[in-house]
């Protein structure tokens, strides 16, 4: 353990790409730290993973545009334009459909999964990509890449920000917000594409299939030890920020997928903070028990 | 306090309501007027919900309309308070109280709180004796005092209008008794409309009461006096009491009211 992080650290000082990955790591961990405090209080965290699985149509159109016809995009454009559909989809179906918002979700997922299956088979030398959609790779994390990671939490930290008060009178009841005369629906859609690049940003880290897991595993530990929005959101980011680093720290010496050890790292706090919370809680009721 | 102006705060002309296909109410004509404490009774279903929150403009009428501060320029429906049945919260939502009320003053567009709301919402708090519980988590209260809270949240925003759904449904006796002694307070400021299951109190600390039924018409019990509304509720506690073993469904949609 030592030496891996030894290693780690001795690389960390000469090559780019390992800087790169770290500084990757702290910045989506501002955005999935605030974007899965929402999700997860607003109580729409499966979203996420139907916004997560959707891109793997945009990255393998990206990709078989690139391949075979040589169109000069970026493999992210795709799962840009796939996030910006997936979001309007959701947030229409919310709107006027309230009842079937879990069966479009499911749509969504399994619809994005099936058309990337045909992109990617049709795609020479696709093997390896499906790897790198499916669970991320920190180590491709390149400065344009950094920079588009450092727009988005800019522009969700001053979001959140400014815009507090009201994110938190929707998040805790809706229909009292509007009553309020806050644009409902215009916050949950901005909100919800928000989420929707934010998913974009982590599914460079994670993957597709794991990219649930880091926006809410931070903010189900973080919801142990916090009692408002944003110490809520706070916690998620500092939480997130330790297992993706972390993470990519420890599976770098031995060459282990990151993403996978960055969700094993989430899993297992998880876990003991939820045996953490047991334990406070039976003591609590000793103590009670006992004064009686 | 009684009455200074009798310009209707609120007209609602044969307001018809549906959800899908079921029509919930049909042909409400009726006004509310200042300093009213009106309590809205009916069994299950008679759309006694859907009434306050086609006031509020949450439901839109099928047919007829609303019409709010008509006769009062500068009140907009911001001056509505509102205290809903239920609301859909996650029982482990990161909030305090104070949050809680605070967001009764949230406003739209770019304006945000200020030290005054957090004053204001502060003193909502003391005035309902909840003042040390203001840090709390909302979780943590119990069902009486997330009630209170939410009462401080409607308050906060400093109301002309209060509408209640069943602000004494699920809450223990004592915890009843005093949130109608508030209610009783608060008329003295600001009109209010209640509704309510509870036959046995509310009609009697009300100046009107209206009826509504499964048959969806409407009852206006215009012109009370006291003695009225007493006799009219010991016939309707009578008939309560009566088939107090019977599910509240089985009470007959006729006469309901003792009309």
């Amino acid at each position: 353990m030592v030496r891996v992080m030894i290693v780690f650290f001795r690389d960390l000082f000469i090559f780019d790409h390992v800087q790169y990955a770290v500084i990757g790591a702290v910045l989506a961990s501002l955005s999935c730290g605030i974007m899965g405090s929402y999700l997860s209080v607003r109580r729409i965290t499966s979203s996420a993973g139907a916004i997560s699985h959707f891109l793997l149509g945009g990255l393998a159109a990206a990709q078989f545009l690139k391949k075979v016809y040589l169109v000069p995009i970026p493999v992210e454009a795709g799962a840009l334009v796939a996030a910006v559909i997936a979001a309007v989809i959701i947030w229409l179906v919310t709107r006027w459909a309230k009842q079937r918002e879990d069966t479009v979700l499911s749509v969504l997922w399994a619809f994005g999964m099936a058309v990337g299956g045909i992109f990617i088979f049709f795609t020479p030398g696709n093997t390896g990509n499906l790897q790198f959609y499916l669970f991320g790779d920190m180590s491709l994390i390149n400065p344009s890449g950094l920079a588009a990671m450092g727009i988005l939490a800019a522009v969700l930290i001053l979001f959140f920000i400014f815009f507090y008060e009201k994110i938190l009178a929707i998040a805790f009841d809706s229909e009292y917000a509007a009553l309020r005369g806050i644009r409902v629906s215009m916050y949950s859609f901005l909100l919800l594409l928000f989420a929707a690049l934010t998913v974009v940003v982590v599914v460079q880290l994670v993957g597709i299939v794991m990219a649930i897991a880091l926006l809410s595993l931070p903010q189900a530990i973080a919801a142990t030890f916090t009692r408002r929005l944003w110490q809520l959101i706070a916690g998620s980011i500092i939480l997130s920020m330790i297992f993706t680093v972390g993470g990519f720290a420890a599976s770098y010496e031995p060459g282990t997928p990151p993403g996978a050890m960055i969700i094993l790292s989430a899993g297992f706090f998880y876990l003991v903070s939820l045996a953490l919370k047991s334990f406070r809680k039976n003591r609590r009721t000793a103590q009670v028990s006992g004064a009686r | 306090m009684n009455a200074a102006s009798r310009l209707p705060l609120v007209e609602l002309e044969q307001v018809n309501a549906r959800y899908e296909n079921e029509i919930v109410l049909e042909n409400i004509t009726t006004s509310i007027y200042p300093s009213e404490l009106i309590s809205i009774i009916g069994p299950n279903g008679s759309g006694k919900t859907t009434l306050l929150k086609i006031i509020l403009g949450i439901i839109k009428p099928s047919a007829g309309r609303v019409r709010l501060f008509r006769h009062y320029n500068g009140y907009t429906p911001v001056h509505i308070g509102y205290v809903p049945q239920h609301i859909l919260y996650d029982p482990a939502f990161p909030v305090t109280v104070l949050d809680v009320v605070l967001l009764g003053r949230v406003k739209s567009g770019f304006s945000r709180l200020q030290k005054k709301d957090t004053d204001t919402a502060m003193n909502v708090l003391d005035m309902m004796g909840m003042k040390h519980l203001a840090e709390k988590g909302f979780q943590d209260l119990s069902g009486g005092q997330r009630q209170r809270v939410l009462i401080a949240r409607a308050l906060a925003g400093e109301p002309v209008l209060l509408l209640m759904d069943e602000p004494t449904a699920n809450i223990d006796r004592d915890a009843e008794k005093e949130i109608y002694t508030l209610i009783r307070e608060l008329t003295r400021t600001m009109t209010v409309v209640l509704v309510s299951h509870d036959l046995g109190v509310v009609p009697k600390i009300s100046t009107r009461v209206f009826c509504l039924n499964r048959n969806l018409k409407f009852h206006e019990t215009t012109e009370l006096t006291g003695d009225d509304i007493r006799s009219l509720y010991q016939e309707t506690m009578d008939l309560v009491q009566h088939s107090h073993s019977h599910d509240e469904q089985d009470l007959p949609g006729k006469g309901w009211c003792g009309s």
